[in-house]
């Protein structure tokens, strides 16, 4: 039964994994990438010191050195073999050579061939057997274009002759153990850089004593070298070396000095026997030499006394000659003298004339004028006449007007009583004519009460008329009535109609004598008031007429009063016009007066310049005589002078004829002088060939006697310098290496060191995603499975049996992937990496050692194990510890959270609900949340590492000779060369128009000891400060401040002072010849290639004693003649005193080696972290849309097309895959820091800064991973079937 | 055109899973039909093939042959991609788990399927009418099963959609939490006039149904019309 039931649960497990292939495979693989790349880095750094190793002993590399400051002898090698501990020991030769045609100078490292040391690999032709023949260092060969069977030949420094042949023939081309890479060492020749070494045999050297003893120590085969055991054995027997060294060196010293002194004393002889020699020969020649000197001084004399005569009569000659000169100049300027004079007279004569027509001219104006003046006063004359005249004339009009005015006053009196009397009649006119007025109204109205009275009777009149008519109508109706009573009667009439009728008669009639008495008295009446109506008209008409007749009177008297007014008017304007012409005519006596008086200022004025004019004209006419006077006297003057100017001309045409004949004389005088003159000339040629005789004579003597002295001193200094050298002759001294000072050697130890160092950091960050993303994948699956776990349960499985399932789930991925990563990653990466350095250290990769280095792979696979099992089984134990009942509920779905930006409401409220959900999920799952931006980060930070190393690399040849050094090439001078070729050199140099500027620099290579081993150094010395600023910056890196070299220190690069662990401050100890130096760090600067240590002039000499040798030229073309730097190259090595040039850009090449070795490393790199990326992002992925399946489902049902859902989720991915990239930005500028720091080579400092594009190629890149297996998700998304997912509960 | 005599009209609708071997027929060649604004309980035993019917009709699963008529559209035709567009805009789904978004309030809930959806009502409003206003902030983890299946149904409601489908949704709830529900489900179909077709293999709930459809082995056994369905209060189970 029980064993049914395992056969069920291995059933289970089984249809599990490959139910779950993709989780499975996942585990596997990142367990076996993590696995694979950790153990595999770790192991790469042992198999780098085996494959070194398993080469050194192939190759019986010497394990000691011992170099003799004398040499070294047979009895030396003998004792050392004796040694305890040594297994061999064999001496031999070596030496340091040029070799190569002018140009290409270089130094050869030339060694004997031992059959028992150093075996050397021939990649060409073979191993030399005989004399003349050479195996040449492959690299050399290769720049100098060596090949097999072509010679070489090679020359020695100085005088030494260490070498019996200097031309040999290349047989072979390949490698010896002591130089495992590029570098060769350094020499005190030429640059001071070895560029080669070249195998010969023993007999080839010509060398009484060994340069060197190999030493081989015993067993040292068994121990690996740049372990700790093998540099113990190694210490150990070399303090035996250094045990019997004191006595094998006084031993060598005693035979040294001996032979030494032994040939001194053969020179001291010869020397002896020369100066006896020399001092015989010497007095012979100055014995001839004083009797030549006699003999010339004799002729001196005499063609001294000639000389003086002849100077005398030139003297002479000289004053006669100047005394004409001074007759003539009289002569001459008696004639300018005369000449001026006759010009004054003449000019005299001219203006005289001129002065004579002025005067006429005066003389007739005068006269005009005079006429002119008689004139004026003709005319005032009259005018005084025509004002008497206008005076008396005014006079009576004034007089005229008088009587007129009185005149009219009186007339004017006279009308004013004229008009009083006319205002009193007038009045008294008007007011009878206001009575008669009166007086009529009163009768007009009398008149009209009278006509209304009448019309009042007339109407009664009228009333009367008709009362009249009314008794007539009646009459007859009452005549009518009595026709019809009559009638009536006739006619039969009724009595009654009869009666009525005659009643009517009656009345009728009875009226009418009523109306006829009324008519009676109305007409007495009106007749009555006719009367007296008549009476009173008459009365009014006759009053009417009486004032008729008073008022025309009146009128009559107004109108004569009228007249009498207008006569008045007519006197009065009479009166006006009078006074007005009056007026008029006073006025226009006053305008007379006025004229008058201007009249008579202007005579006066008139009279006054006339007056004036006359007394001008007196004074002119005066004027006129005296000038007449003055030219009368200067034309005599004249005159007088004609007649002295001829007498004068006279004397100087005698005086001319005089000075003639005495110039004809002196003419004579001098022809005789230039005649003796070169008599004395001859003379003297003849001195001067006597004197140049004796002094040639004595020069001869002269150099004969330095010569001798300077041979003489020479071999005394000779002499006097082998003794000094044989005086000091020191007790000699061994030098010992070992392994550790050949060239790189230990560099290749120290890389080894620096990938163990890599494979610290990278490979663990590695590990460390790979492990937490297994550890995830197992927890979820254990959760996944709570149901079928909480089924088992129930059915009574046991907890461990349950467990089982899942951790032999987990052991079998991660054991699996552990062994497939091993396997595979200690092979490969080992491989990729000494492959790598095989570029660098050639002859290693030939040796490679890829072990399997069992501590790596278990430490790496126990990691993996123990990580994922322990997850599982935590996992396990805690669902494991819950009931049943309670597995096969679904699990507590988590809560929803708030999260911290929702409390920044206007972010918050922006944000869509995906956005919002988004935010939330990343919050609520954060373990996801961390695991992704881990692995991101990462994977971004491994790739930045990788693409920042590339450009550190690069950034060496950017700043070193964009930035640091300037200058183009560096001429290395010949120790040889003399003093004129090296100024012949420096001539070129500054006559060059193509060269910006060059300086002398020394440049000597020395060592720098530090703690463990030496740092190679340049000591650079500038012989012009100012040039130095251009050829070199000194700056700080990080600040680029700018620093000075001064004399207080030197400025040394900032490798080298990290490698020497020291700082601006400290000291630092350079090794010149075997000796210390100590000299002050002032400042570190910034500097990629080399280590250098710059110095001025005076601080090297107060540090090494002695002054710089400027034995290299560094020099800067200008900027447009770069092109022809190496035209202008070949054309400085024809100088003999250059040795070699070395250009800056040649130096490209180096690095572009470096960024060969590295590029492997680094694409390993960027290939790893996208794998990783991709790897871990897709697990998270996977768990995510697992573990969400339900609400993803949700979504759909919703009504969520693919895309949205997608986009759901993705957002997710996208928010962490950029948070993860900046992080990685982060994380990856430390690591590449760390990563640099300890990958660089001691020779060169790597750049310390990633670019900006690195950055966005990572972020590219990792960001484009993301998208990768969002695409690949988008998929999986596609295919969640909401039925099924929504169908249960799980 | 309107279709309210068949709303809803299922015509030989079958759904076969499984291979050519093993076939497993759930729905056999159904048909019905609902009126538009009715009250439909489908009841039937588990496996009966209930949900399956529901699904077809949500377009959460296609029919393997035969029509399905909604509004006189046969949605048994539709592309994938149709069928989303189906459920987007006219179709509310209540589930016995309600299936809320954890990390969404609910009233994110509802709004998140708004915001897809052409004429929704307001969020709040159908909350508050569910009577959720106090819980509106309230994550789905801080809320009982009952308020849980109301904000479902507000959810479902606000879309305003043709059918409001129902699977089991007091199947998670205690009876009086249930009878709450499914009244608020009767009111809705009541006041609103929306077709609601609830599944229930509770035949005590068959009273409240203007339509009750029995279904047994994928077949409809019966279908009856409730002329006075009874209202949820008077019914006991």
């Amino acid at each position: 039964m029980v064993g049914d039931g395992m056969k069920a649960l291995h059933k289970d497990f089984w249809m599990e994994i490959r139910k779950s292939k993709v989780r499975f495979i996942s585990i596997f693989l990142i367990v076996a990438l993590g696995v694979a790349f950790f153990s595999g880095i770790q192991a790469s750094s042992p198999d780098m010191r085996y494959s070194g190793d398993a080469y050194y002993e192939a190759a019986k590399l010497m394990d000691l050195k011992i170099q003799g400051t004398l040499g070294l002898t047979q009895n030396d090698v003998e004792a050392v073999s004796d040694i305890d501990g040594v297994e061999m020991a064999e001496g031999g030769y070596s030496t340091d050579v040029m070799s190569g045609e002018d140009d290409a100078r270089k130094v050869l490292h030339l060694e004997s061939i031992s059959s028992n040391f150093n075996l050397l690999t021939a990649d060409e032709g073979r191993i030399p057997e005989k004399s003349g023949e050479i195996f040449l260092d492959k690299p050399f060969a290769k720049n100098q274009g060596y090949k097999v069977g072509d010679t070489i030949s090679v020359s020695e420094d100085g005088d030494s002759e260490l070498l019996k042949k200097t031309t040999y023939t290349v047989v072979g081309i390949g490698s010896s153990p002591l130089y495992i890479s590029f570098n060769r060492g350094n020499t005190t020749l030429g640059s001071g850089e070895i560029s080669g070494f070249g195998y010969i045999l023993p007999e080839d050297f010509d060398q009484e004593a060994f340069t060197q003893i190999y030493i081989m120590v015993h067993e040292s085969g068994d121990v690996i070298s740049y372990t700790d055991a093998y540099d113990n054995l190694i210490e150990k027997i070399r303090k035996r070396v250094e045990g019997i060294e004191k006595e094998q060196c006084s031993l060598r010293y005693d035979e040294v000095v001996a032979e030494a002194n032994e040939k001194l004393d053969d020179a001291r002889k010869e020397l002896e026997d020369g100066k006896k020699e020399s001092e015989e020969k010497l007095s012979d020649a100055k014995k001839k030499l004083d009797d030549g000197q006699k003999e010339y001084d004799d002729g001196k004399k005499e063609y001294e006394d000639g000389k003086q005569q002849l100077s005398d009569a030139k003297k002479e000659l000289t004053d006669g000659k100047q005394q004409l000169a001074d007759g003539r100049q009289q002569i001459a300027d008696g004639w300018s003298q005369l000449n001026s004079a006759k010009q004054q007279v003449e000019d005299g004569l001219s203006q005289l004339n001129s002065a004579r027509s002025q005067l006429a001219d005066s003389e007739a104006q005068i006269n005009e004028k005079q006429s002119e003046l008689t004139a004026g006063y003709e005319q005032l004359n009259a005018a005084k006449q025509q004002l008497s005249d206008g005076e008396a004339q005014i006079r009576e009009a004034e007089e005229t007007l008088e009587s007129k005015q009185a005149e009219l006053d009186s007339g004017r009196e006279q009308l004013e009583a004229g008009k009083n009397t006319i205002k009193e009649t007038k009045a008294t006119l008007t007011s009878q004519k206001e009575q008669c007025e009166a007086g009529l109204a009163q009768v007009s109205e009398g008149e009209t009460q009278i006509s209304s009275s009448e019309e009042a009777l007339s109407g009664q009149q009228a009333q009367l008329d008709e009362l009249t008519s009314q008794k007539e109508a009646l009459s007859s109706q009452a005549a009518e009535l009595q026709a019809q009573y009559d009638a009536g009667a006739e006619e039969g009439k009724t009595e009654e109609e009869l009666a009525e009728l005659s009643m009517q008669i009656q009345t009728l009639n009875g009226q009418i004598s009523a109306m006829e008495e009324q008519i009676n008295a109305g007409q007495a009446q009106i007749d009555e008031a006719q009367s007296e109506l008549t009476a009173k008209k008459s009365e009014l008409a006759q009053t009417r007429a009486e004032l008729e007749s008073s008022l025309s009177q009146i009128n009559e008297g107004f109108s004569q009063i009228e007249e009498q007014e207008e006569t008045l008017f007519g006197t009065e304007a009479q009166l006006n016009a009078g006074q007005e012409e009056l007026d008029k005519g006073k006025k226009e006596l006053e305008a007379k007066k006025t004229e008058l008086s201007a009249a008579k200022e202007e005579i006066t004025a008139n009279q006054a310049t006339l007056d004036d004019g006359q007394s001008q004209l007196d004074s002119a006419r005066a004027q006129l005589s005296s000038g007449q006077q003055q030219l009368e006297e200067k034309q005599a003057q004249l005159n007088a002078g004609q007649a002295e100017i001829q007498a004068n001309t006279e004397k100087l045409t005698s005086s001319q004829a005089e000075l003639d004949a005495s110039e004809q004389k002196l003419l004579d005088g001098e022809k005789e002088i230039r005649e003796n003159e070169q008599k004395l000339k001859d003379a003297k040629k003849d001195l001067e060939d006597a004197k140049k005789k004796l002094s040639d004579g004595k020069k001869e003597y002269q150099d004969g006697k330095k010569e001798a002295d300077d041979k003489i001193a020479e071999a005394q200094q000779k002499i006097d310098d082998a003794q000094k050298e044989v005086d000091d002759i020191e007790t000699p001294e061994w030098i010992i290496t070992d392994r550790n000072d050949l060239p790189e050697y230990s560099d290749f130890g120290d890389n080894a060191e620096r990938l163990k160092n890599i494979g610290k950091v990278f490979p663990m960050i590695f590990f460390l995603v790979a492990a937490l993303i297994s550890l995830t994948t197992m927890t979820r699956m254990v959760e996944e499975q709570r149901t079928q776990i909480g089924t088992m349960k129930a059915l009574g499985y046991g907890k461990a049996a349950i467990a089982s399932k899942y951790l032999s789930y987990a052991f079998l991925a991660t054991v699996g992937g552990s062994i497939v990563g091993v396997l595979f990653g200690e092979k490969v990466f080992p491989f990729i990496i000494i492959q790598a350095y095989g570029i660098m250290y050639w002859n290693i990769g030939d040796y490679m050692q890829l072990d399997y280095e069992m501590s790596y792979a278990l430490i790496a696979s126990g990691a993996a194990v123990i990580c994922t099992m322990g997850a599982t089984l935590f996992s396990c134990v805690k669902t494991l510890a819950e009931t049943p009942a309670s597995l096969m509920r679904p699990p507590a779905p988590k809560e929803g959270k708030r999260i911290l930006i929702e409390r920044i409401g206007f972010i918050w409220k922006h944000l869509s609900f995906s956005w919002k959900s988004s935010m939330r999920n990343l919050f609520r799952y954060k373990k996801r949340l961390f695991m992704t931006i881990f692995g991101i980060a990462g994977s971004m930070g491994l790739m930045l590492v990788g693409f920042g190393l590339y450009d550190s690399i690069m950034d060496i040849a950017i700043l070193q000779y964009d930035q640091i050094q300037h200058y183009d090439a560096m001429v290395i001078n010949d120790e040889d060369a003399t003093d004129s070729q090296e100024r012949d050199l420096l001539k070129f140099l500054d006559g060059n128009s193509e060269i910006d500027h060059y300086t002398r620099v020394q440049l000597t290579k020395m060592t720098a000891p530090k703690e463990k081993g030496n740092v190679s150094v340049y000591v650079y010395v500038p012989e012009n400060l100012e040039n130095f600023k251009e050829d070199v910056t000194l700056r700080d890196r990080k600040s680029h401040e700018q620093y000075e070299l001064t004399d207080d220190g030197a400025v040394i690069c900032e490798k080298t002072a990290s490698l020497m662990g020291v700082k601006a401050g400290d000291e630092i100890t350079l090794e010149k010849d075997n000796r210390k130096y100590k000299v002050k760090i002032t400042a570190v600067t910034e500097n990629y290639m080399g280590h250098y240590v710059y110095m001025t002039p005076s601080c090297y000499e107060k540090t090494f004693g002695e002054k710089p040798e400027y034995s290299s030229t560094v020099y800067t073309m200008k900027e447009d003649a770069k092109s022809d730097l190496e035209t202008l190259g070949n054309e400085i090595l024809k100088y003999p005193a250059a040795l070699s040039i070395s250009y800056t850009s040649s130096t490209a090449g180096q690095v572009e080696r470096m960024l060969g070795s590295l590029g492997t490393v680094i694409w390993v790199l960027i290939i790893s972290a996208g794998m990783l990326a991709f790897v871990v992002l897709y697990n998270l992925n996977n768990i995510n849309i697992t573990e969400r399946q339900r609400e993803l489902a949700t979504l759909k049902v919703l009504g969520f097309y693919d895309g949205e859902v997608s986009q759901y989720v993705f957002r997710e991915n996208i928010l962490l895959s950029i948070i993860g990239i900046l992080v990685g930005a982060v994380f990856g500028i430390f690591l590449h820091r760390y990563v640099i720091t300890t990958v660089e080579v001691d020779a060169v400092m790597f750049g310390r800064n990633i670019k900006t594009p690195s950055f966005i190629y990572s972020g590219i890149i990792t960001f484009g991973f993301s998208m990768f297996v969002n695409m690949v998700m988008h998929f999986k998304l596609k295919k969640i079937d909401m039925v099924e997912s929504l169908k249960s509960v799980e | 055109m309107e279709h309210t005599e068949e709303y809803v009209k299922l015509e030989n609708v079958s759904k076969i899973y499984g291979s050519k071997e093993v076939k497993i027929i759930a729905v056999d060649e159904i048909s019905f039909q609902i009126k538009k604004g009715e009250f439909v309980v489908v009841v039937g035993p588990s496996g009966a093939g209930k949900t399956t019917v529901l699904n077809i009709l949500g377009g959460m699963d296609k029919a393997t042959s035969g029509n399905v008529w909604i509004d006189g559209k046969n949605i048994a035709k539709y592309t994938d991609r149709q069928l989303t567009g189906y459920r987007r805009e006219d179709i509310g789904f209540v589930f016995q788990f309600y299936n809320l978004v954890p990390n969404l309030t609910a009233l994110e809930n509802v709004e998140l399927a708004l915001q897809i959806c052409k004429n929704p009502l307001d969020a709040r409003t159908v909350l508050e009418e569910v009577g959720l206003k106090e819980r509106l902030t309230n994550f789905p983890a801080q809320l009982s099963g009952g308020e849980q299946q109301r904000v479902s149904i507000a959810r479902a409601l606000a879309k305003n959609p043709k059918l409001l489908l129902c699977d089991e949704p007091t199947g998670a709830l205690d009876y009086q939490t249930g009878k709450a529900i499914l009244k608020l489900l009767q009111d809705t179909c009541r006041e609103r006039g929306m077709t609601v077709i609830v599944i229930t293999h509770n035949s005590a709930l068959t009273p409240m149904a203007d339509r009750v459809i029995k279904i047994k082995n994928g077949k409809v056994s019966k279908m009856t019309e409730n002329a006075h369905p009874t209202p949820v209060e008077e019914i006991e189970w």
